[in-house]
């Protein structure tokens, strides 16, 4: 599924679900595009309506990287390191990126992955330090 | 939607290398946590096609061809989601069918190997019961022995046949 038709991300499907290690989340980058503006979730699709619901606490955001035309992008599921490579016998750049979680999440397939294209961020202003001497009332 | 051809052909797509620590274990058969309540949908085909033409009733070269268009599209869209419907029954009942078969071919298995058993006990307590006579004829004790052992070797070999006529 693409949730964007028009984005720059397009999720081009999950791939060997429930099995560890290899679980992944693939994406086709076109045109040039920076991940940052990207993240997924997790969803559960009611098999009988067809909707979606989004799970609480699942999100994975790729960070400030860029991402040339053509680019393939990788998101395993479990644990593991960055890697800047290429698609297995080809010459196509790819981005491999882990979700790190200690077990698969797609066994079932009513589970898919969410992309979502942020529109916007905000961040609230650095709080205060508050003083932990006052704090200490009475001693 | 990814079709499944498309997901086939591209069941191979992986990196050269890809940085997996090989830690992750098996998860559930469903994934555990909570599910927000209101639903996100994506927007379908049919609800894209109903935007364009109320922004522009000829964009298909006409009204008319534009809302035979649109009913073609609704039509595809509800017989996919009938089929759907039924894909999904038809997959409980192979789970259920496949269930079945593992249950009826292990019964079948356990049957043979005890009907076995049954065989060797009845055919050794012939055996036994056979010799019975001329065992005695040397050891009174010994063949009253071998006796019991035969009797109860028959009753065992033939308890299970009288079960099965009781079925």
């Amino acid at each position: 599924m693409s949730f964007n038709p028009n984005g720059e991300l397009s999720l081009l499907g999950t791939y060997d679900r429930g099995i560890p290690n290899q679980e992944r989340i693939v994406f086709d980058v076109s045109p040039q595009t920076n991940l940052s503006q990207y993240i997924v979730l997790l969803g559960f699709r009611d098999p009988h309506s067809g909707a979606v619901f989004p799970y609480k606490d699942y999100l994975f955001w790729f960070g400030n990287i860029s991402a040339e035309q053509l680019t393939k992008v990788f998101l395993y599921t479990g644990p593991g390191e960055f890697r800047n490579a290429f698609v297995q016998n080809t010459t196509i750049p790819a981005f491999v990126f882990h979700w790190g979680h200690p077990q698969t999440l797609f066994a079932d397939t009513s589970v898919l992955p969410i992309l979502v294209q942020i529109g916007g961020v905000a961040l609230e202003p650095p709080p205060q330090n508050l003083p932990q001497l006052l704090l200490r009332g009475g001693s | 939607m990814v079709s499944s051809a498309a997901e086939d052909a591209a069941d191979k797509i992986q990196p050269n290398e890809s940085g997996s620590s090989g830690t992750q274990q098996p998860g559930g058969k469903t994934l555990e946590g909570e599910l927000l309540t209101s639903p996100l949908s994506s927007p379908d085909f049919s609800n894209t096609l109903n935007g364009l033409i109320a922004q522009n009733p000829r964009l298909f070269g006409g009204i008319a061809a534009t809302e035979l268009l649109h009913s073609i599209v609704r039509r595809l869209e509800t017989d996919n989601q009938t089929l759907t419907k039924k894909i999904d029954t038809l997959q409980d009942d192979k789970n259920e069918a496949r269930e079945s078969l593992i249950s009826a071919r292990t019964e079948l298995r356990n049957e043979r190997a005890s009907k076995n058993i049954r065989t060797i006990c009845a055919s050794f307590g012939v055996f036994l019961i056979t010799q019975l006579i001329n065992i005695y004829k040397y050891s009174n004790g010994l063949g009253i022995a071998i006796g019991i052992i035969g009797i109860g070797l028959l009753i065992i070999g033939f308890s299970s046949s009288f079960k099965k006529g009781e079925k």
